[in-house]
């Protein structure tokens, strides 16, 4: 066992996140264009064509087609549209509402108890029966499942975003800040907001990996998006009952969602250690 | 010791509050309740209200809340709405699948896992720790149920070694039990090995930035014996925090592969009840699944100041 | 010598074999069917699973014979004196219920009041009834302040409610406490620490029954149990019941995705078929209170935008052995079959659904489709429905939600935009359909009627009329008129009938064909 001094394996690890990044964005950015190409070029493939029906993978249809007849190669290439705007939706909506929380009870005391208690309370459910429950009782659709599949994910950024903003009130130029007489909302925006960024948008891709497969768990049960708006989740969801005739259904939307997650994932890791080499490999 | 243990539980009260509203609001903001459902397609308005009216559905949320409240003070966790049946025997019935999976994957998890974050940490940058950490992150980036699936064609359904589907309890013998799990515990052990090799390596490599291993290489140790004797003793505490903190995302994943092998388990009975609208049984479901997670991370805690005497002393 | 030594060899070892055979293995019916059984008095729920049960617990007075006629179960014999206002029933000697009482008149009175605060028809007999009484142990009477032709029709009903009987002490529970404890005389027994809702329910052969003499008849005649045990086992999905079909772990499955059956028929140990039932079909409820729908035109349109044979495919894909076009309200097959006035919805026209729409000015408001997504059916056939609906030019707004929402949504008699709906497909199975007395679509009884809440006088007269024709002839005759009338005014739009596949393990046998599955005739031999 011949291992590189540290430091060396350092630059060599600067070197292979580069390749990674690389990687990880050319796959995004496939995909993404598949999300934003294949509808109007190729509709959402929601015609159905009951004398198609379960065609195995083929010329005709390269994918198959489920049981209505439906081509499951348009609907995975358009249902990367559904599954990216869950991602970048619930995203968002964690980042806002978490940061939110975060930022407010990192710097105001009084609120930090009762909010982090809040906090420490949603995640003490599983995260997946908690965004069950949500979809399911307030009824499926786009908006709900983003809705349903953000709550349990909120928390963490929460307590991250406090974190930082903890950490932060130590330094130097905050307190400047607050002796020149700031006000508090200025201060948050001026000097903490910028300095929690980088940490946001790291965890922010971790958001948008899981919650495209929560959506995928979300319609397996049943509890999803209406195939009138093909997502992987809900193509995959109409193969269940009979995956072992035809396996197909499952399968291709499976992979390219797998590959996208990846590659998001893999995205957040090589950032992340770009940001803070040490903290490589854990998640917030 | 005991002055840490009793505020960590009494900490842990507010959290409990927390789930119990949390779940109570949840159920009852949301359009849909038990009383349509249960009277099923030929009931009359009049039989869904009788209905309604006889689970204080017809109540004030409030009021509702504090019936619930007193209950759970007698230590009891309500009926079923449809079966009659006390919550707490339904959880203890179905208990056994989950327990058992949970317990082998967190089992082959840790077997799998830890060997492979300090072999990833120890090779640092070079392309074996590439191709764990890679492999970590497929690991939970395939849906369990794609995984599932998969499993089931090949070693159940293609080669016929495994059993399809369905749980043999224990009392049908060990062996008879064991099989039944092993192609749910490889599914679920893909996703949680996952998590927890990943969370090995970087803790190792925080451990391993640590003064004491610094001085240790500087004296001249060779890095294996470094990592041998110093790096791996302490890192012991932290693999008990990970299977803690990931167990929420273990707790997830059983309830979608008690579906796709038919385990007659926790998850499933959770399932059920929230798309039947059972009240007392989603509730209590939640409360149980919270509190354990709650007790697994004081153990947690407790592990780490019986390891660590400054954490002991109050300082964290 | 070496004879006698093979002799005795042989004669031993047929002695040790007759004492290893065990007395006789129990035998276990393993069954898989749609729907969980989370509740069992069948009082207080209409879910089919649970009255299919509660027939295998329970005996009945009287059931139907496969020509849907009512034949004497518990009752050995009764009658109808002159004036047509006083039946008496004497009971077959020998009924014991599973706790080993006795079955006695005063088990029966007490049954027939409880059941008669919850049917409709139970209660249309107790408006005409002037008392109940025993007479001994086992025979009482009922007598009527009028004659009504309806009792015995009411004692059989198979659907929505049955009549069961059990013990006074639990029939005298008021109608509006659910029972707790289901002891019944049927030719099972329930083994209530067995059943775990959401994983199984078992029931064991009750040793105390005497079956009729006559030969089993849909639900009427000799029920032999043939089984030591069944046990209905409860699924995930169906995919994990085919699964366990095929591994041999459970006997007999049904409600099969069709999209599985070329899986099932490499396998020459199972036997498939139509399930020996009368049949079900998927039904489109029309909310008759709500515009646009509270138009007649619209409503005609949309069945002009319905196509069963698409809604059928859907089910099952190219297999068109499994199921039929069919144009009767009361179904196909049924004593009052008959295709009057379902020109609209046998055959599909975008064109005169678009000229209705125009004709009626419909203004292109959203009709709200209530769409489940956690069953498969639901899911798929509505699927074809909006999209059908949609290039009949409707606007469709495609509301998924699961079951449960749905259930609860449906009661809501709001606009559709502050909550309600306009429509939704529902499954009545036929048991329930072919009867006007017990589908529940047809009665134009407007508040009262089912969900849709269709309001129609001449529906209402002719309903009364139906219920109160005593021969054969009128009631038909009746019958084709309400469904002419029905059709006119769009109470629902059924979508093809089917019977779903079951699937079951060769060594099983002895399925009655009628319109409930009942299997206490089924046998398991090794």
């Amino acid at each position: 066992m011949s291992a590189l001094p540290l430091p060396a394996r350092a630059g060599r690890s600067f070197k292979a996140s580069t390749v990674a990044i690389t990687l990880s964005l050319t796959i995004v950015a496939a995909i993404a264009a598949c999300a934003l190409l294949a509808p109007p070029l190729l509709g959402y493939s929601n015609d159905l064509n009951m004398g198609e029906a379960l065609q195995p993978p083929g010329a005709a249809h390269w994918f198959g087609t489920d049981n209505l007849g439906r081509d499951i190669f348009v609907r995975t290439l358009s249902g990367a549209r559904t599954s990216i705007m869950v991602g970048l939706g619930v995203s968002m909506l964690t980042l806002v509402a978490g940061g939110l929380i975060g930022l407010v009870a990192g710097y105001l005391r009084m609120a930090d108890t009762v909010l982090m208690r809040i906090m420490d309370g949603l995640m003490a459910i599983p995260g997946v029966l908690l965004a069950i429950a949500l979809a399911s009782l307030l009824g499926g659709g786009l908006a709900t499942v983003m809705i349903a599949i953000s709550i349990p994910e909120i928390p963490r950024t929460a307590r991250l975003m406090r974190g930082v903003v903890l950490s932060l009130r130590e330094m130097p130029y905050v307190d400047a800040a607050i002796a020149s007489g700031a006000g508090t909302p200025r201060i948050l925006l001026r000097h903490v907001l910028p300095n929690a960024t980088e940490a946001l948008i790291v965890q922010a891709t971790f958001v948008c990996a899981s919650a495209i497969l929560a959506e995928a768990i979300l319609s397996f049960i049943g509890v999803g998006i209406s195939p009138d708006l093909p997502s992987w989740g809900n193509v995959m969801a109409g193969g269940r009952q009979f995956f072992r005739a035809a396996p197909w259904v499952i399968a291709f939307p499976g992979l390219f969602l797998s590959l996208l997650v990846i590659a998001i994932n893999l995205l957040g890791d090589a950032l992340r250690e770009r940001i803070d080499p040490r903290l490589s490999g854990r998640r917030a | 010791m005991a002055r840490f243990l009793i505020s960590r539980l009494l900490a842990t009260l507010p959290v409990m509050l927390t789930v119990l509203v949390t779940v109570f609001m949840l159920l009852h903001i949301g359009p849909g309740d038990p009383a349509a459902a249960m009277a099923g397609d030929n009931a009359s308005a009049e039989q869904i209200a009788q209905i309604r009216q006889r689970l204080h559905l017809d109540q004030p949320l409030v009021v509702q809340f504090l019936i619930y409240l007193r209950q759970l003070a007698q230590f009891d966790l309500g009926v079923s709405v449809y079966s009659g049946r006390p919550v707490a025997m339904m959880i203890l019935q179905r208990a056994e699948p989950t327990l058992m999976l949970a317990l082998t994957t967190t089992l082959m998890s840790v077997l799998v896992a830890v060997p492979a974050g300090v072999f990833a940490a120890r090779r640092l940058g070079l392309t074996t720790d590439y191709v764990v950490m890679v492999l970590s992150v497929a690991g939970f980036s395939i849906p369990v149920f794609v995984i599932g699936y998969a499993l089931m064609q090949l070693f159940a359904i293609e080669l016929g070694w495994l059993p399809v589907q369905g749980y043999r309890p224990l009392a049908s013998g060990l062996w008879n039990s064991l099989r039944s799990l092993v192609l749910p515990t490889a599914a679920l052990t893909l996703l949680f090995a996952a998590l927890v090799a990943r969370i090995t390596r970087a803790t190792l490599l925080n451990v391993l930035s640590e003064d004491y291993i610094r001085t240790a290489r500087a004296k001249g140790l060779p890095e294996n014996r470094v990592i041998a004797t110093h790096a791996l003793k302490n890192i012991g505490v932290p693999v008990v925090t990970v299977i803690g903190t990931s167990f929420a995302a273990l707790l997830g994943g059983v309830v979608v592969t008690e579906s796709v092998f038919n385990l007659p388990g926790i998850g499933r009975l959770t399932v059920d009840a929230i798309l039947s609208r059972d009240y007392p049984v989603v509730q209590g479901v939640m409360l149980v699944f919270a509190f354990v997670l709650v007790v697994v991370n004081v153990l947690v805690d407790l592990s780490y100041a019986l390891f660590d005497p400054r954490i002991r002393q109050g300082s964290r | 010598m070496l004879r006698t030594v093979i002799t005795a060899g042989l004669a031993g070892a047929l002695c040790l074999a007759a004492a290893m055979a065990p007395a006789r293995a129990e035998t276990v019916l393993r069954i898989k069917n749609t729907g969980d059984i989370k509740q069992l008095d069948a009082l207080f729920t209409s879910a089919y699973p649970v009255r299919d049960m509660a027939y295998l617990i329970y005996d009945t007075l009287f059931s139907l014979d496969a020509n849907y006629r009512a034949q004497p179960q518990m009752v050995e014999s009764h009658q109808l004196s002159a004036d047509g206002r006083t039946y008496s029933f004497k009971l077959r000697d020998g009924l014991t219920f599973h706790d080993g009482k006795p079955v006695t008149s005063a088990d029966c009175i007490a049954s027939i009041e409880r059941w008669m605060k919850k049917d409709s028809l139970g209660a249309e007999i107790e408006k005409r009834l002037d008392g109940m009484k025993a007479i001994d142990a086992t025979s009482f009477e009922l007598r009527l302040k009028e004659p009504f032709a309806r009792v015995i029709d009411g004692f059989a009903r198979m659907t929505a409610y049955p009549l069961f009987i059990m013990p006074e002490r639990l029939a005298k529970t008021p109608a509006t406490t659910e029972l707790k404890e289901f002891v019944g005389s049927g030719p099972f027994k329930l083994l209530p620490d067995e059943w775990v809702p959401g994983v199984k329910f078992v029931v064991a052969k009750h040793a105390g029954y005497k079956p009729r003499g006559e030969q089993p008849s849909a639900l009427a005649g000799a029920k032999i149990a043939g089984v030591d045990r069944i046990e209905r086992v409860q699924f995930s999905d169906d995919l994990s019941a085919v699964n366990a079909l095929l591994a041999g772990e459970i006997d007999y499955a049904v409600e099969i995705p069709s999209e599985m059956l070329p899986v099932l028929e490499k396998d020459k140990s199972i036997q498939l078929a139509k399930a020996p039932i009368l049949g079900k079909n998927f039904q489109v409820v029309i909310n008759h209170t709500q515009p646009p729908m509270d138009n007649v035109k619209i409503r005609q349109a949309l069945q002009y935008a319905i196509s069963q044979s698409d809604s059928m495919q859907a089910l099952f894909g190219p297999r068109k052995d499994l199921y039929q076009l069919c144009p009767a309200l009361f179904m196909c097959g049924s004593p009052y079959e008959t295709d009057i006035g379902s020109e609209r919805f046998m055959k599909q026209d975008f064109e005169k659904a678009k000229a209705l729409l125009k004709e009626a000015g419909y203004d292109g408001t959203p009709i709200v489709y209530l769409h489940p997504m956690d069953s498969k059916a639901q899911r798929d056939i509505g699927t074809v429905m909006v999209n059908s609906m949609r290039k009949a030019g409707f606007t469709v707004d495609d509301v998924q939600m699961d079951t449960a929402t749905m259930f609860t949504r449906r009661t809501n008699k709001n606009p559709p935009k502050q909550g309600g709906w306009n429509v939704f497909i529902t499954g009545f199975a036929g048991d329930a359909l072919i009867d006007p007395l017990t589908n529940p679509y047809v009665t134009g009884a407007c508040e009262k009627a089912f969900i849709g809440w269709p309001c129609d006088k001449p529906l209402q007269e002719l309903w009364q009329k139906f219920l109160l024709a005593s021969d054969e002839a009128a009631r038909k005759a009746i019958a084709v008129e309400m469904q002419a009338r029905s059709n006119e005014i769009v109470t629902y739009i059924p979508l093809g009938q089917f019977n779903d596949i079951s699937a079951w393990r060769k060594p099983v046998s002895g399925f009655v064909p009628g319109p409930i599955l009942t299997y206490w005739n089924v046998r398991k031999s090794d």
